[in-house]
């Protein structure tokens, strides 16, 4: 325990430099803005200001860069709650309640009980990334390439199951995001692999770019789809801050939505989303009056909002202890990390703890200054969403385009955006969701990596390779998530998940 | 099923090169336009790396270039420009005008191995880059796992001996698969690859047992061999090359270990375009020098557990030279042998 005060004291130590505290309220800032902004997320992001990070300390660039990801929550449930536009998937869920407060001049209230929920949330979580990140590091040493591969299969399995739409269609996805991440370079001889004779294919797709197009462009082009919808905006927010009895009934709904949200961000896939569903789910199953849901429940807004928080925060850790990024924005701050010379993986707390325990202590510090600093802006923030599609669309795919460009310096790179652009396009027309292609490409390249060092090391012998207790329990499990899929009762419960969306 | 069996490929490949390379020495040595140096540098100097940021060589030509600007009066600018293991970036630097105003950073993947190895890499560094000054160098180190109790190469090789099949090498990247091919060359000890992203990766292995030995740079393996004989988490056996290492001075080097031909390390280095004239090159040579002696420098490179070595001209155009005919031999032997 006095380990766990020491480690945070030393992290508090680097975050409260000047310039560090500054970083983290740019991060948060920044993130909030995108958040805020249709067709520009996190992932897009942090790639374009990942080049600009180069000439700080690690330590700060990735206290901004963790910063722009849990801002982006923040304000994606902003638009959500008083336009009723979530500004990120994971706010989805926080419009329904949210926005149905706002039309009865409860604005002030929704937006006031998202931050208190987020900030203890984030508190809780922060929290849980400090208890457990060591003995997971620790515990990480000892697993073996074949244990690495089942994870992965299990990340992968559950990716599939917790995309919206067809399992056939999610499997059909992954699959193609695991043969793309086999692209390039074989990794032991140099061999060129699936490139066609092509010397820009030799590097493989390159992850950032893969999901600019698919997420920002082709959000882009389907917001151009609709009608341009002049966003309403009430004028009168009403008080920020929660009665007595709204702190009483969301009391509950914040504690359920940060268990919920710590425990579903560790494991591989979009956890935010995820968690917001799951905790607005269960806060409708155990209220006292479920018909108020959907009406204005303050609860539906608490809980999901908690959740889809811890979740940001906690899904650090697989990143941060096992060298896993589960999702695609993790894969990116992997990427960063290692640009400052920092490897992702177990061995990052040992030998970075000033690096590792000043991100960890600069999300507690992030998410006061969203509820302090942030909150009191919220009439700015929307502002920016009365600037008409016409303008802000070509300064996104122009802030794309540069910030693509400058990561490589390859002109055929920006073209492979606007590809990916318009297969996202495709994609979300034929009802394909892209977020298991993109978990593929990401763990696909490991996932060949580990199999094959596993079976060299068991000497072929596929037996020994999947025999070990812990690769066939994940294993097992993997099977189980997929199963259980199929199973008719939980399919339903998919089903209506998905109609809520 | 042919990604087993590259070798046959590289082979066919590096008989070519060679055959390219001997044509084109007799070339070299051309500078025209000696005369514009004394208004150098006009303008900013871009330095192009061809690797994605973040990397050694990128991390060394960041410092470089805050260290030389107020020398040079000019800002550098550092252009990543990333592709085909490097050759995208090293052909763009071939490419640019030879006059001192774009420098390219190599390495010995990109000028000594690539070019014998990769079929995208169509250029002769000998012919086409001038080498301009040695940015760093970090040797390598062979590390074998604690519990083979084993602490020289003569051991581990009589172990190989013994126990055939059973020793493991995590090997990584290109260099790393070379450098496992060339010992085994070198001493007739057999390892099988595995193979890993990173030298993290793979000391980790090295350390919890599951891989037998590995080959990285010094700057991986300083954290885990310890401050004495036996103290650390893996044992450092054989520096992979002919100098002692000051962190590691209880290792075998090559000559102690009378292993010949075996040299792996990696360098850093600026080149320029070949055309460009030879007062620029010593211009840049000397500022370089100079700002690599700064205490700031000299204090990151400690960090980074980079070695310095002040070249001049002449003595870098040898260095690269050698690495280029070391790497190149090996790599044909290599193909030769298989």
């Amino acid at each position: 325990m006095t380990d766990l005060f020491d480690h945070l004291l030393l992290g508090f130590s680097v975050v409260l430099s000047v310039q560090n505290i500054l970083l983290c309220l740019v991060g948060c800032l920044v993130g909030t803005l995108i958040g805020v902004l249709p067709g520009i997320g996190p992932l897009a992001t942090i790639a374009i200001l990942m080049p600009l990070t180069y000439n700080s300390e690690p330590a700060g660039a990735l206290i901004m860069l963790a910063g722009i990801y849990y801002g982006s929550q923040y304000g994606g449930s902003t638009t959500a709650i008083l336009v009723n536009m979530p500004g990120e998937s994971s706010s989805v869920v926080t419009a329904l309640d949210g926005h149905a407060m706002a039309r009865q001049g409860k604005a002030g209230k929704a937006l006031g009980i998202a931050a208190i929920g987020s900030f203890i949330a984030g508190t809780f979580a922060t929290l849980v990334i400090a208890t457990l990140a060591i003995p997971l590091s620790k515990m990480a040493l000892s697993f073996t390439a074949g244990d690495y591969f089942a994870l992965m299969v299990l990340g992968l399995s559950l990716a599939i199951v917790v995309a919206g739409g067809s399992l056939l269609k999610a499997f059909c996805m992954l699959i193609i995001g695991v043969i793309m991440a086999l692209v390039g370079a074989n990794p032991v001889t140099g061999e060129p692999r699936l490139t066609f004779g092509s010397d820009v294919l030799y590097d493989g797709f390159d992850v950032a770019i893969v999901a600019m197009g698919l997420f920002g462009i082709a959000e882009i082009l389907r917001n151009l789809d609709s009608p341009e919808g002049r966003p309403f905006v009430r004028d009168a927010v009403g008080g920020l801050l929660p009665t007595r009895e709204d702190m009483r009934k969301s009391a509950g709904a914040i504690t359920r939505g940060s268990l919920l949200g710590s425990v579903i961000g560790i494991i591989p896939g979009n956890g935010a989303t995820l968690s917001s569903f799951v905790s607005y789910a269960m806060e409708k199953w155990v209220a006292r009056r479920p018909e108020e849901f959907g009406r204005g429940a303050i609860q539906g807004v608490a809980g999901p909002e908690s959740a889809n928080n811890a979740a940001a925060q906690t899904t650090f850790i697989p990143l941060l202890t096992l060298g896993l990024p589960s999702t695609a924005t993790m894969a990116l701050v992997g990427g960063a990390m290692t640009l400052h010379g920092v490897i992702p993986g177990p061995r990052v707390i040992s030998q970075h703890p000033d690096l590792f325990w000043g991100m960890i202590t600069s999300m507690w510090i992030g998410n006061l200054m969203l509820v302090i600093i942030n909150l009191p802006l919220i009439g700015i923030w929307v502002k920016f969403l009365k600037v008409p599609y016409r303008h802000l669309f070509p300064m996104i795919v122009l802030i794309c385009c540069v910030g693509i460009y400058s990561i490589n310096s390859q002109p055929f790179d920006v073209l492979l955006v606007g590809i990916f652009g318009i297969i996202g396009y495709g994609l979300h027309k034929l009802r394909f969701e892209p977020a298991p292609l993109l978990l593929g490409l990401v763990l696909g390249g490991m996932l060949e990596d580990n199999l094959r060092r596993g079976l060299i090391l068991s000497g072929g012998d596929i037996g020994v390779f999947l025999g070990a207790p812990l690769t066939l329990a994940l294993l097992t499990a993997a099977v189980i998530v997929v199963g259980s899929a199929l199973s008719p009762s939980i399919a339903r419960k998919r089903q209506q998940l998905q109609e809520e969306d | 099923m042919d990604t087993l069996n590259p070798e046959t490929r590289l082979n066919r490949r590096s008989v070519l090169h060679g055959l390219a390379g001997t044509a084109a020495v007799a070339l070299s040595g051309v500078r025209p336009g000696e005369a514009l140096a004394a208004t150098f540098p006009s303008k900013r100097i871009t330095a192009i790396v061809p690797f994605g940021a973040g990397g050694g060589s990128d991390t060394q030509t960041r410092i470089w270039g805050e260290a030389i600007a107020p020398l040079i009066d000019q800002r550098v600018v550092v252009e990543n420009v990333a592709g085909s293991a490097g050759v995208a970036g090293t052909k763009r630097g071939i490419a640019a005008d030879p006059d001192g105003h774009t420098v390219v950073v190599g390495a010995a993947s990109t000028i000594a191995i690539n070019p014998f190895t990769n079929k995208a890499a169509d250029y002769n560094p000998s012919v086409d880059l001038q080498p301009v000054a040695l940015l760093g160098y970090t040797p390598y180190v062979l590390v074998v796992a604690n519990d083979l109790k084993i602490r020289t190469l003569a051991e581990l090789i009589e172990y190989g001996k013994e126990h055939d099949g059973k020793l493991t090498h995590a090997g990584w990247t290109a260099v790393g698969e070379l450098a496992r091919k060339g010992l085994e060359l070198r001493t007739g000890l057999k390892m099988r690859p595995v193979p890993y992203k990173g030298s993290m990766e793979a000391i980790t292995d090295v350390i919890a047992g599951r891989a037998s030995a590995s080959i990285v740079d010094i700057s991986t393996a300083i954290p885990f061999t310890g401050k004495t004989v036996g103290s650390g988490s893996v044992t450092p056996i054989l520096m992979t090359g002919p100098d002692k290492s000051s962190a590691l001075p209880w290792v075998q080097t090559t000559r102690e270990a009378g292993l010949k031909d075996y040299v792996i390390d990696s360098w850093t280095a600026v080149f320029v375009p070949r055309k460009t004239p030879a007062d620029i090159v010593e211009f840049l040579n000397t500022k370089t020098r100079q700002a690599l002696k700064t205490e700031n420098v000299k204090a990151r490179y400690a960090d980074l557990e980079i070695e310095q070595r002040d070249y001049d001209v002449d003595v870098m155009q040898a260095f690269i030279a050698r690495q280029i005919s070391g790497w190149k031999a090996l790599i044909e032997e290599i193909g030769s042998a298989d």
